[in-house]
């Protein structure tokens, strides 16, 4: 059983900062790299008629692939574009398991919310592309009765626990050796009990995500302001972030 | 490093969002090391031991 570290909410801060931190250590390899595998993603999507399922198949060796990077960057080692595709050298069916089981989740939750809406949310989802302008939406889900709305909720939420249970899976797979579904419950319950920190997280990234979408012409200058700031970040062998954050833990 | 800030800067239509995605995987990435030790970690943890002193 992977022990699991409950962190305080000042946290959430410090993962964007130290994430920021580890862009810094090489920024152009880490966000082209970044930008190769969201590229492949997409172009996989294309793929008509099975593309969104080979990409979300796929999506757990992509993301681990990235965190193998993330992992040299903390590590000072070189980085290579082929750290994008370790995924496929460690644990690749357990990572291909593990997209199959967020396929299966997704289709139990639309299944959840299609048997819970009935015929009046498929008649919402099948007049939902000419609907012009959100207000129309909402008056359209408000005729269309307390049953959709509750559908959409259960259905939104299973994606939400789904998504919880998804997030650190990957990571849980490559670097700690667990089965999928031991990962799934793992990183669910990582979240869980991180709860209030990874709420400010999110806070923080949905405020940064609104100011670079609103800024885009000077977007690049955020990076600037902090680009002198030396990594705090130890690059020695035995757990950096880890042993920085964990008072218990000593080298 | 300013150069590259410089030229994300100058891309137009919102495309410095490109900046967000490797941030949330870094993120991620941290957090991911902040709340799960990697194995090889793992007997490096002292368990909690009560003060002697106390």
């Amino acid at each position: 059983m992977t022990p699991i570290h409950k962190m305080n909410a000042a946290r959430g801060w410090i993962w964007v900062k130290q994430g920021y931190q580890l862009i810094m250590r090489n920024p152009l390899l880490s966000i082209s790299i970044a930008l190769l595998g969201s590229l492949a993603m997409l172009l996989i999507l294309k793929v008509a008629p099975i593309g969104s399922f080979i990409a979300m198949l796929l999506m757990p060796i992509v993301i681990t692939g990235y965190m193998r990077v993330c992992r040299a960057l903390e590590e000072d080692e070189a980085i290579q574009f082929s750290h994008l595709l370790a995924g496929f050298k460690k644990h690749p069916a357990r990572l291909v398991s593990l997209g199959g089981l967020l396929i299966l989740g997704v289709v139990i939750s639309a299944l959840t919310m299609l048997l819970i809406g009935g015929t009046a949310l498929g008649t919402l989802l099948t007049t939902l592309k000419s609907i012009p302008n959100q207000q129309m939406l909402a008056n359209a889900m408000q005729a269309a009765g307390p049953g959709v709305s509750f559908s959409l909720l259960a259905g939104f939420s299973l994606m939400f626990v789904l998504m919880l249970a998804f997030q650190y899976a990957p990571m849980l797979v490559y670097f700690n050796d667990l089965p999928p579904l031991a990962a799934m419950r793992a990183s669910l319950v990582g979240t869980l009990r991180n709860f209030i920190p990874y709420t400010v997280y999110s806070i923080i990234m949905q405020v940064l995500a609104l100011l670079l979408g609103m800024l885009p012409y000077s977007i690049g200058l955020i990076g600037a302001t902090s680009s002198h700031t030396p990594c705090t970040a130890s690059s020695c062998k035995c757990s950096p972030y880890y042993l920085a954050c964990c008072p218990t833990a000593s080298a | 490093m300013q150069v590259l800030a410089l030229l994300l800067g100058m891309l137009p239509y919102s495309i410095g969002l490109i900046a967000l995605l490797p941030l949330g995987f870094t993120s991620l990435y941290v957090s991911y090391r902040n709340i799960f030790p990697f194995k090889d970690e793992i007997h490096l943890i002292k368990p909690a031991t009560p003060n002697p002193t106390a």
